[in-house]
């Protein structure tokens, strides 16, 4: 139901970074409001406190600020958009690498693969 | 609150019982018409003769069954998980299920009545049947006062006899609940003790009044008389309380 | 923080079996609490002691401080893990019903969640799915602005679309001020709309813990974990 979720890490760790891929990609832009939180539990088919937790945390993040009538938006300056975009971007690159070397590839491997696919 | 759930209860008997008093009030006509027109011989009219007695039977039988299964699928079926989850006390629950009995032999009673008129009314005349009721009127008038106060007496002391077999019966089904198995045949066990036990106790209170008061004065005008039903009531509805209070435990 | 649900000691035996064993438990208003354990551990009995169709053997239960009574009984909502409802009742009737009964009941709240199943008011229940009279119960249940929501198995027996359905019932209509206690071992379906999850197994309650703090320690989804603390 709602949205796919791993299952080794907790919901709200997995709810910031779908927000901040939202954020990044454009999906919300600066000065956009956030979905309520009843709504997003309800989209996402996640306890509301969970969302409220990934909210809290955006905003510790200083991402996203809420006014206390209208709601959260989304407060960032394409130089923090670029930061957050190379913060998702270096993880997942980390993991991808961690992963390949898992499987028995060394960096120098894995660079060359790399640069084939995008060959292709 | 007693009030919504005596509304509640009445809602499921009457929906239960209205067929049965439309077939009984049909029957009764149309029985009362072969007889008026002499249509009484043959298989038909002992086919409808026959129907009109079982509809007669069958209402009260069916108001007794109802009322029974009122209380039983009211609180100790699945019915028992939205009754005991209302706002509402054990003893309120119970009040209900008794006035609902009361409801409900008064309606029968009611019907019987309207039968007997529907009967007066074809076979005779309205005419007829206004006359006798003024003549029974007139009869409460010439009675002599203590004979009025008598009659009214046993009447009270029916009802109250009515009450508390609602109770009684309430109270074994109840002691039915206690157990996990055969719950009907230890409500009909527990009915049959109490049956024993009542009567062994009604002879020696009969013997205790004569000792006591003589026995020209044993019956009607004695207070005595109402005294057993309201403690027996008191004391199933009692038993009754605390079984489904304490010890509830549906399936 | 209020706490809407409080067991000291509670204890329940039928005959010689013990159904629940010394539990203690406090949960906290606000939260959506799986009370999780296989068959037969003592979840329903919980439930049926915090809705008093049930008397403790020992120890007890309090509802926002209050012992169980007809008050705790107007703050309660209780879904059954069975058709509780009269089956010739019509959504109309149940609707009234639950207006007569319950000061706290919200019948705009219900019409809207009812419309949206597009059920006639005039038909009967017996002449409903098992699905949809499940949605019925649970929209009734779930319309009351209670303080404490006691849902027992909403999820067992019905198919996954109607899971869904009700899981975000239950998560778009629970008052914010209220605690849900749902009980279930179909863990994994459940396991992402819970704040805390109750482990209880052979009547003891062996885990209570938050949902997030538990994957975090364990790098494991509560059902993972489950499966784990109650393998044969």
């Amino acid at each position: 139901m709602g949205w796919k979720f791993s299952e080794d890490t907790p919901i709200y760790l997995q709810l910031i970074e779908a927000l901040k891929t939202d954020i990044v990609s454009g999906k919300y832009r600066s000065g956009d409001r956030l979905p309520a939180v009843r709504d997003l539990a309800f989209e996402a088919g996640v306890n509301p406190n969970t969302v409220q937790r990934a909210y809290a945390e955006l905003e510790r993040q200083g991402l996203v600020q809420s006014e206390r009538t209208s709601g959260r938006f989304v407060s960032i300056d394409d130089k923090k958009i670029e930061e957050l975009r190379k913060d998702l971007s270096d993880t997942y690159i980390r993991d991808l690498f961690k992963k390949l070397n898992d499987l028995g590839m060394d960096d120098k491997t894995i660079r060359d693969v790399l640069s084939k696919w995008r060959d292709e | 609150m007693l009030g919504k759930l005596i509304k509640y209860d009445f809602k499921a008997m009457f929906r239960s019982l209205y067929p049965i008093y439309v077939a009984l009030i049909a029957l009764t006509t149309v029985f009362s018409l072969m007889v008026k027109f002499n249509f009484d011989q043959g298989l038909l009219f002992t086919i409808f003769a026959f129907l009109f007695v079982a509809a007669l039977n069958g209402s009260i039988i069916a108001c007794v069954f109802f009322v029974v299964t009122r209380f039983s699928h009211g609180l100790l079926k699945n019915e028992g998980y939205l009754s005991f989850a209302l706002p509402v006390s054990t003893a309120t629950h119970i009040l209900a299920k008794v006035i609902n009995a009361i409801i409900w032999a008064f309606i029968e009673g009611l019907m019987l009545c309207v039968c007997m008129v529907i009967m007066g009314t074809v076979m005779g005349s309205i005419k007829e049947v206004a006359f006798f009721f003024q003549e029974v009127f007139r009869a409460f008038d010439l009675i002599e006062r203590d004979v009025l106060v008598a009659v009214l007496q046993v009447i009270v002391f029916l009802i109250l006899e009515m009450i508390a077999s609602v109770c009684l019966i309430y109270a074994a089904m109840a002691v039915g609940h206690l157990f996990s198995k055969n719950q009907k045949m230890i409500a009909v066990a527990f009915l049959i003790v109490v049956f024993v036990l009542r009567s062994f106790l009604w002879v020696s209170l009969v013997d205790l009044t004569e000792v006591v008061a003589g026995p020209t004065h044993m019956f009607v005008d004695d207070l005595m008389l109402i005294i057993p039903p309201i403690v027996l009531t008191g004391l199933y509805a009692t038993l009754t309380w605390f079984i489904l209070d304490r010890r509830l435990n549906l399936e | 923080m209020m706490e809407t649900l409080v067991c000291n000691e509670l204890s329940k035996t039928y005959g010689s079996v013990r159904a629940l064993d010394h539990v203690d438990l406090k949960l906290e208003e606000g939260k959506i609490v799986g009370l999780l354990g296989p068959n037969g551990s003592g979840k329903t009995t919980l439930i049926k002691l915090a809705s008093r169709l049930l008397v403790p053997t020992e120890g007890e239960v309090r509802i926002c401080g209050e012992l169980p009574s007809p008050a705790t009984k107007a703050i309660v909502s209780y879904l059954p893990d069975r058709n509780y409802l009269p089956d010739w009742m019509k959504i109309k009737d149940l609707l009234e019903m639950y207006q007569d009964f319950y000061g706290d009941f919200d019948v705009q709240r219900a019409q809207e969640m009812l419309g949206s199943l597009n059920i006639d008011y005039d038909t009967p229940l017996k002449n409903m799915s098992k699905g949809t009279k499940e949605k019925v119960q649970l929209i009734l249940t779930m319309s009351r602005h209670a303080k404490l929501y006691l849902l027992d198995e909403p999820i067992a027996g019905v198919d996954p679309a109607a899971r869904d359905y009700i899981l975000k019932t239950i998560i778009s209509n629970y008052d914010e001020t209220a605690t849900v206690l749902i009980s279930t071992h179909l863990i994994a379906d459940v396991e992402n709309v819970l704040d805390e999850a109750v482990f209880l197994k052979e009547g003891k309650v062996v885990l209570h813990q938050s949902v997030d703090e538990l994957r975090d320690t364990t790098g494991k989804s509560v059902d993972e974990y489950f499966r784990e603390v109650f393998k044969c």
